[in-house]
């Protein structure tokens, strides 16, 4: 086994003049481009099903752990206050707080509509904002028990259906985003099936020369692969940085842009790194596994 | 030379090559070898000739194992090559060196690499070859050329990197397409000496040529291919046997 890895490493470090079945430089610049490209895309697909997944997570969370209760016809303001201190006092609930009539307007204008002076003729749902903790179940049901038993007759909107298209969106991303990675491996791995095809063909007569002097089918295969695997390396790196520069410029557009609403879930994150990371060692790899069983199909066609 | 690198040659008793009615069909439906039965006994030297065209590079193609037969029976080392797997044939091909008329080197490797490329396919450390190799190519005249790329270098030239490549591996059967085609006289006469050196460690050689003056001189049984028929082969016991 180490004899084995001493000598890929050999293979692998030794300078490229000597290889065996060198490089044709009109396929390797072509080929590092394409596969780069594809690298790249792979590695945004990548970060886009991360960030996804990250935002999906923020806005649910933010979604569980608050209540909206809208209680019908309270008399006065302070018996709406008083419905928020009996919601404060149910078990799991954090944060109970009245909103104002004039917040409660706010909110309405926040719709974008403008309803001028019509607005204050409306009559204005009146609310209770309500924190309650992560993951405390039957909140809600308590909540209605506890004002129903006060006398008030109230609704309360644990958000349960906007969670719900949330996730389901979230869900759609990310299997979108997986199945362009999965596409992307494919197409790489395809490509660099037919290019080590096509280098074999290339140096069919070097190939037969190494059979006739002894060599292995594994041996030319391993020539072959380990080419595709430097190649892949450096397509993968190039791929990398180009994502990383492509998602940190949309990062900023995106933070700039940011409203209310998804200023606090950042595109990027630094746990985001390991796929920029782990991108050229898989292009790498992908090549290499490629290029290896290509070559061997192609060997096997050989006397 | 090192241990790691001298390869005993082959010594074991009867024939190193047995073809029982051999023949050859290309795909295109020309037959260039028919009916061929010969034997060439371990450690024996022997010449093939005849006029182009008889089926010489075929015959030579079927022992150097660049071609399985359509037809009959080749055996080479103990090994039926038509029926040997894909994976049995580099270890026998490890044990004969050919010397191709056309030389067949590899045009971006300098003179060493394509003479050390026998070691470089088995794994063997160049510090266990770089020694031979050097040796080897001060033999042959081409010691300060080592670095070179074969397009440098002289047709001669490069038909000694050719033998040099073919020979460093100590086969045990060698063979060689016109292996002086292309050399001066002196330098043909140092050829047939390394090879016969190489006889007489008990390599089987095989040299196809059209110099019938030096096979004439040699005294070496012939084997003589016309029309893809076998007209001249060697009777067991025929050829000049190793000393060693």
């Amino acid at each position: 086994m180490i004899k084995a890895l001493q000598t890929l490493w050999r293979q692998i470090s030794r300078d490229s003049d000597r290889a065996l079945l060198p490089a044709d430089s009109r396929q390797v610049r072509p080929l590092t481009i394409v596969v780069s490209i594809m690298c790249a895309l792979g590695c945004l697909a990548g970060l886009g099903a991360s960030a996804g997944f990250r935002a999906a997570n923020t806005w649910t969370s933010d979604l569980k752990s608050a209540m909206s209760v809208v209680v019908q016809n309270p008399r006065t303001d302070e018996d709406l206050g008083r419905a928020a201190l009996i919601v404060g006092r149910v078990q799991g609930v954090t944060r109970s707080e009245a909103m104002s009539r004039e917040r409660a307007k706010e909110l309405l204008r926040n719709y974008g509509t403008d309803m001028g002076g019509t607005l204050d003729a409306l009559p204005v749902p009146r609310l209770i904002e309500v924190g309650v903790t992560a993951g405390q179940t039957n909140v809600k049901t308590d909540i209605e028990k506890a004002l129903k038993a006060a006398g008030y007759n109230v609704v309360v909107d644990d958000h349960s259906r906007f969670t719900g298209e949330v996730l389901r969106t979230s869900t759609v991303v990310r299997i979108v985003a997986i199945l362009a990675l999965v596409a992307l491996v494919v197409a790489a791995i395809t490509t660099i099936g037919f290019a080590a095809r096509a280098a074999l063909e290339t140096r069919r007569e070097a190939v037969s020369i190494l059979h006739l002097v002894g060599a292995k089918d594994s041996f030319v295969a391993r020539e072959v692969q380990i080419r595709f695997l430097r190649l892949g390396f450096v397509a993968g790196l190039l791929g990398a940085n180009a994502a990383g520069v492509i998602a940190l410029i949309g990062s900023t557009v995106f933070a700039f842009g940011a409203s209310d609403f998804t200023s606090g879930t950042p595109l990027l994150n630094w746990t985001d790194l390991w796929i920029l990371l782990v991108a050229p060692l898989v292009t790498a790899c992908a090549s290499a596994v490629a290029a290896d069983l290509a070559a061997r199909e192609t060997l096997r066609d050989l006397v | 030379m090192n241990e790691k690198t001298r390869t005993p040659a082959y010594r074991e008793g009867g024939p190193i090559v047995r073809f029982d009615k051999v023949g050859v069909t290309y795909g295109s439906g020309t037959q260039a070898l028919r009916n061929v039965s010969f034997e060439l006994e371990s450690g024996g030297f022997y010449f093939l000739t005849g006029p182009s065209g008889a089926g010489k590079s075929t015959l030579l193609k079927l022992m150097y194992l660049a071609l399985r037969p359509s037809q009959g029976r080749a055996n080479l080392f103990g090994v039926d090559v038509g029926s040997a797997s894909r994976d049995a044939l580099p270890m026998l091909r490890r044990k004969i060196g050919v010397v191709f008329q056309d030389f067949r080197l590899l045009p971006h490797l300098s003179v060493f690499d394509n003479v050390a490329m026998p070691f470089r396919v088995r794994d063997v450390p160049k510090a266990d070859y770089a020694e031979d190799v050097d040796d080897l190519l001060r033999w042959v005249g081409l010691g300060g050329r080592i670095d070179a790329l074969p397009e440098t270098l002289s047709g001669g030239e490069q038909q000694r990197v050719a033998i040099a490549r073919a020979v460093v591996g100590k086969p045990s059967l060698l063979i060689a397409d016109e292996p002086t085609g292309n050399v001066d006289p002196e330098m043909g006469a140092r050829i047939i000496r390394l090879f016969i050196e190489l006889h007489k460690l008990g390599a089987t050689v095989v040299i196809a040529t059209h110099d019938l003056d030096l096979v004439r001189r040699s005294g070496a049984p012939v084997l003589r291919l016309e029309a893809g028929e076998l007209t001249q082969a060697p009777s067991l016991g025929s050829a000049p046997k190793a000393t060693r």
